[in-house]
């Protein structure tokens, strides 16, 4: 469930991704390969790409080209004082792309390469879609310290 | 850039602690919902080719229906007609002085042959019906012309008006040619031959 809700905009939206995503385990559970991996990770992998199927039919990813960015100043402390479920709602303010390519490379790990690849965009477009959640985060998070 | 900031490993750790809503019933009735769908959808889809089955061999049925109608509808003998009542031929008013002497009678016409007359008559004119088994003679015409030229011998000409045939399944009743006033007794003749 908490897989789930750092990619949608609210509960009931992951309960609905949680709730599809079980579905198509149990549909599937024939192909799971315990030599491949522990089931907890590729129940994750299900999850998340039923939260990017949710968000792919929700959203357009902009086509924009990035191959260098500077990255945000931001003070960790703020974040650390600041409540879990606040920054949770920080990270759903940003657009459904951007916040779908910050939370996949920022928080599950991916790579832009990944990213891509998962989303249908290029590299370019995955690096673009960080680059604006970082601005966007860093205004918010100096917004809550001032 | 290819690398997370440590803000971001910072938020990452936050949003692990973010409590998670006690949503589990109506998330697992969702699931159930769902799999009991999914469990309907295979025997919609085996009705559905039934219907489809039924459908194309219903429409297969009519047009072999339909074209064996209309194969032996091409073939079929026609229907003889009802033989058709015999037309009364318009007949001229009877002269006097003409050579042709129309006596009425009410016997069934006997078609006869005329001798000169008829070589008057056009060939085209004359139809026969076939079915009818009777000659339709149209109107009988005086050639004037020929009437001065030629002697033509006196003739008895019966025209007698055509009856439409009895209707079928009466037989005519009697002995032909013998009517009612042929049986007629009258007693008193008879009583005064035996007084002699």
């Amino acid at each position: 469930m908490a897989i789930a809700m750092r990619y949608a905009i609210d509960e009931h939206e992951a309960a609905d991704i949680l709730g599809h995503a079980f579905v198509k385990m149990f549909r599937s559970i024939h192909s799971y390969d315990a030599s491949k991996g522990n089931f907890h990770g590729w129940l994750k992998r299900i999850i998340i790409n039923e939260s990017l199927d949710h968000i792919k039919q929700r959203s357009r990813f902009t086509n924009l080209e990035l191959e260098n960015a500077e990255e945000p100043s931001v003070n960790n402390s703020i974040i650390e004082t600041t409540d879990a479920a606040d920054i949770l709602q920080l990270v759903r303010q940003l657009p459904r792309a951007t916040h779908a390519v910050f939370v996949l490379y920022a928080i599950d790990g991916y790579t832009h390469k990944e990213i891509a690849a998962q989303l249908n965009i290029s590299e370019g477009t995955s690096k673009w879609h960080l680059s604006e959640a970082r601005k966007i985060l860093q205004q918010k998070i100096n917004a809550i310290r001032s | 850039m290819n690398v997370p900031t440590p803000y971001e490993q910072l938020i990452a750790a936050k949003l692990d602690q973010v409590p998670v809503p006690d949503m589990s019933d109506s998330i697992w009735a969702d699931i159930e919902m769902q799999l009991d769908a999914a469990a309907d959808v295979p025997a919609k889809k085996v009705s559905l080719k039934y219907k489809v089955w039924f459908g194309v061999a219903a429409a297969a049925v009519v047009a072999a229906l339909l074209w064996w109608y209309f194969a032996h509808k091409d073939h079929a003998p026609e229907t003889p007609k009802p033989p058709a009542a015999a037309p009364v031929t318009n007949e001229p008013p009877a002269v006097r002085d003409s050579s042709i002497s129309i006596s009425p009678t009410k016997d069934p016409v006997i078609p006869r042959k005329i001798k000169k007359a008829a070589s008057a008559l056009p060939l085209d004119s004359v139809r026969i019906d076939s079915a009818a088994a009777t000659p339709v003679l149209p109107p009988v015409k005086v050639d004037s012309l020929q009437k001065h030229k030629v002697d033509i011998p006196d003739v008895d000409l019966y025209m007698a008006p055509v009856q439409p045939p009895p209707p079928r399944g009466r037989k005519p009743r009697g002995v032909k040619g013998i009517t009612d006033d042929d049986y007629k007794l009258s007693a008193q003749k008879d009583s005064a031959r035996k007084k002699d």
